[in-house]
């Protein structure tokens, strides 16, 4: 091909730039590590060397080719890499455990690799595959500065399209996934459909970028895609900053201009440049993963959207008078304050019946029955080990039962897991809190909202205007729930920095925003100042009164004899006792059991 | 049959280098939770000191099988306490530990290139010969590749089972938060997990260089066939991982008789997809066993 140099160095640049950036999706934003970035930039290479191929190779041995031209061999790169992706992805998507990937995306480069330099009758084996120049509509690409600026409007392209997925409510369900899939998972939010298609985004990406370079370079050969290439990305992205598409943007430059650079260093041999190359960048893959973990531009730093300060400064820092008003209107617009039934009167909402569960030889929930009221506030006590918390797990589907079901709402929770039993109208608020630590409070809450329009990825790019109209609903939304905890002032903080007891505040505004009827708090004043602990209390107060049901599980007797309607003591994986608050505490038997006196 | 035997024999011999490969890998992972990808740099290290040693100073085989395995955990060793530990310390991600693992096996290969050229290095001189067990035929080197590979493993077992610091491990890979509460050194145990599992890759990397050549990305491809042997038998035990490298070994053996060798390799990416869906856990679950 002809052309300039320093065109041709550019036009290497803006591939990585292209492969950085998707990369970026998955490790940064998904947290997900792939080692496949240079299989599905081959993949999607081969693809289109194959589709487009005239059924000759370099030396005139014969292969398969259609002869599509060149759009049409892009678009089966993409498609093909797509697919590929999913494929992988699929298994390892379904652990919680990022290790599986690493795993897979390895082992799935071996393979391409291997198929790549012996599949002769396919893909020419070790000497590859002649490919025609990019072409389109009749007008070719045959130098290098021509090429330029094509190949950099498509590393443009690329960079808009993850850095508009990352700033969508798309991209924070996978910075949330990222943080804590659990507690996502908990929220009522599927993360394998999320996962996977970050994955599957990235190496669709990724191929099409490889089919342009096969293009561009008119020939592919196996030993270009190895798996020092997907090394080099890898560091473009954690040096850049995970979670910062700029920040790849910036470090491929950087990085893909090593190599000429080097090249032109007189006292290096050209063989030994790419070495160097490789040592230099190696060498500040570590240094920086030891000195600057988040990146040269930290996550947040330029792409987060910050919310107008303003806004926030309005807000009045204790909104204790109209939060009864709030949450009422908002989740009962039926019911008129004074008119909420009283809890013995009207049906149970969530009805326990008979859970038993065993853990090897211990049975650590026996033959449990209670019933949850709308409105009731109904607290779990006992000493530790009784099968509080494991009666949370069993309700919220995080383990499965040995015997016994829970209905709510009348409908079987049998076999739900977490997520499906979150949707249903049942949310935990867990006793350690899994905040998204990376993630800002307003944001934390916003993952709460559910049904968002802008977590279908689909809808990001066909439906923009509604996405973005929901989208400033569930800013709205998430803002109103931090003013009903008290702390819109932090709105834009990162909640890592915030004070334990502010984080747990943060964790309550996020099970409000869910919208959930039945609320399963878990020690919810453990480990905070006693001003916490009232404010807490003053809204787990205010939530009863405004018809959602609640069961607590607290140590603090203070805090139970503060909220309970009802109590049930437990012990030794069995309702011991059951009533008021007066009726659990005039009794000596379980007073000594309680205090173990 | 004559042909069957000789396949198992030959998937015993490939199949043990396999299971010390998981095995090392297990160790250092399941302890540690270091997804070590540097481990590559390790194994080419190791290859090159025999090299080094046996070759260019000229010194007998011993030596430089000795000089492979006291390199390779010199450098596991030293990867750990200077890289990792530091990270660890800071809180770093796992994730994070990892790039930096990558960093290391790139720089690594490409640092060896520029020292000893892109060119392979051949340790010749081991004695070898074809032996004839019945209508067996192997090399004097392919039986004592897989007698050491099986010793080691077997010794490495007996280590984690049998004795006190075995015990310490354990404890640390099953719960290290508990394990430093009742006094375990976990950053002691850590350095001690790197220096075993990277001698036993210094073995097998010997033993490679002396039956092939070395080169600078010698390491990548027996650190994979280690990592996919440990997720295929069971990131759980040493048996699991032990028996992972047999199954890879014996695979890539039989499917040599019905496919072609890259075949092969397709055959194992599926039997490895089949066993994370349907098992994660690894074909032999142990959960609390060495």
């Amino acid at each position: 091909m002809g052309g300039s140099y320093i065109a041709d160095l550019a036009n290497q640049i803006t591939f990585l730039v292209a492969l950085a950036v998707s990369l970026n999706l998955l490790l940064g934003f998904a947290g997900q590590m792939s080692m496949a970035t240079a299989a599905f930039y081959g993949l999607g290479a081969y693809t289109c060397a194959i589709m487009t191929a005239q059924g000759m190779t370099l030396t005139g041995a014969a292969v398969i080719g259609p002869g599509w031209p060149f759009l049409g061999g892009l678009a089966s790169a993409i498609v093909v890499s797509f697919v590929g992706g999913l494929v992988v992805a699929a298994p390892a998507a379904r652990r919680v455990r990022g290790d599986y990937l690493i795993l897979l995306t390895l082992a799935f480069h071996f393979l391409f690799v291997t198929i790549a330099s012996s599949w002769v009758g396919l893909t020419g084996g070790p000497n590859g595959i002649v490919v025609p120049p990019i072409g389109f509509f009749g007008y070719e690409i045959n130098t290098t500065d021509q090429a330029f600026w094509f190949l950099l409007a498509w590393a443009a392209f690329v960079s808009l399209v993850c850095w508009w997925i990352g700033r969508s409510p798309f991209g924070r369900l996978l910075r949330g996934i990222r943080e804590d899939e659990i507690a996502i998972q908990a929220l009522g939010k599927r993360t394998i459909a999320p996962k996977s298609l970050a994955f599957a985004m990235t190496a669709a990406m990724a191929g099409a970028t490889g089919a342009i370079s096969a293009a561009y370079m008119q020939f592919v050969a196996p030993t270009t895609y190895s798996l020092d290439l997907a090394i080099l990305v890898a560091a473009c992205v954690a040096l850049g900053g995970p979670g910062n598409i700029l920040g790849s943007v910036v470090a491929a430059i950087v990085i893909g201009a090593l190599r000429p650079i080097l090249e032109n260093v007189p006292s290096l041999s050209s063989d030994s440049a790419v070495p160097w190359q490789t040592v230099i960048y190696g060498s500040i893959l570590v240094a920086g993963m030891v000195f600057r973990p988040r990146g040269l531009l930290p996550e947040g730093l330029i792409a987060m959207r910050r919310f107008p300060r303003e806004a926030i400064s309005a807000v009045p820092r204790v909104v204790q008078a109209t939060l009864l008003k709030t949450v009422g209107e908002r989740d009962q617009p039926a019911l008129a304050k004074s008119s909420v039934p009283s809890p013995m009167i009207a049906s149970p909402i969530v009805r326990v019946r008979n859970l038993s569960k065993s853990f090897g030889g211990l049975q650590a929930v026996k033959d449990v029955s209670f019933d949850l009221h709308p409105g009731e506030i109904v607290a779990l006590i006992g000493p530790n080990g009784a099968g509080k918390s494991t009666i949370f797990n069993l309700m919220t589907g995080a383990i499965r039962p040995d015997q016994g079901e829970v209905t709510l709402h009348g409908q079987s929770l049998a076999g739900a897991d977490p997520c499906a039993v979150a949707r249903s109208g049942m949310a935990r608020y867990f006793q350690h809190v899994r905040i998204l630590p990376g993630l800002s409070a307003l944001n934390n809450v916003a993952i709460g909202v559910p049904r968002q329009a802008g977590e279908n990825l689909a809808m990001t790019f066909l439906a923009p205007m509604r996405v973005a109209r929901g989208e400033a609903e569930v800013r709205a939304e998430a803002l109103r729930q931090l003013e009903n905890v008290g702390i819109a002032p932090h709105a834009n903080r990162t909640a890592q920095d915030l004070a334990f007891g502010q984080q747990k505040l943060v964790a309550f505004a996020r099970l409000l925003a869910t919208g959930a009827q039945v609320l399963l708090l878990d020690e919810p004043t453990s480990g905070v100042d006693p001003q916490a602990a009232d404010q807490i209390i003053a809204l787990v107060r205010t939530l009863a009164q405004s018809g959602k049901s609640i069961c607590i599980v607290e140590h603090s007797l203070h805090v139970v004899s503060e909220l309970a309607d009802r109590i049930l003591f437990m012990n030794a994986g069995a309702i011991m006792a059951e009533g008021t608050v007066e009726a659990i505490t005039t009794r000596p038997d379980l007073v000594d059991l309680y205090f173990g006196t | 049959m004559n042909q069957l035997l000789q396949l198992i024999a030959f998937g015993i011999v490939q199949g043990a280098t396999y299971a010390l490969l998981a095995a090392s890998f297990w160790l250092i992972y399941a302890t540690t939770r270091t997804f070590h990808l540097a481990h590559s740099v390790t194994y080419a290290v190791a290859g090159y000191a025999a090299f080094v040693i046996s070759v260019q100073l000229g010194l007998s085989l011993w030596l430089g099988a000795f000089a492979s395995v006291i390199s390779a955990a010199a450098v596991g060793c030293a990867i750990d306490a200077i890289l990792y530990r530091p990270m660890r310390a800071r809180g770093a991600s796992v994730l994070s530990i990892f790039l930096a693992s990558l960093g290391v096996a790139a720089a690594g290969a490409a640092a060896l290139q520029l020292i000893f050229g892109p060119l392979v290095k051949q340790v010749p001189g081991f004695p070898n010969a074809t032996l004839y067990l019945g209508s067996v035929t192997v090399t004097r080197l392919q039986v004592l590749t897989a007698f050491c590979a099986a010793a080691t493993i077997f010794l490495v077992f007996l280590f984690i089972t049998r004795t006190r610091t075995g015990n310490a491990i354990t404890a640390v890979r099953t719960n290290p938060t508990m394990a430093m509460a009742v006094g375990i050194p976990v950053e002691r145990i850590s350095v001690l997990v790197f220096g075993i599992g990277s001698a036993m890759a210094g073995l097998a990397a010997f033993f490679e260089t002396i039956s092939f050549v070395a080169y600078p990305t010698m390491g990548l491809q027996p650190v994979m066939f280690g990592v996919i042997g440990v997720f295929l038998g069971g990131i759980g035990s040493i048996r699991g991982a032990a028996l992972g490298g047999f199954v890879l070994g014996f695979l890539l053996v039989f499917s040599g008789l019905f496919l072609s060798q890259n075949l092969g390799v397709i055959l194992v990416f599926a039997v490895l997809l089949v066993v994370v869906v349907f098992r994660p856990e690894g074909l032999l679950r142990s959960p609390s066993g060495a």
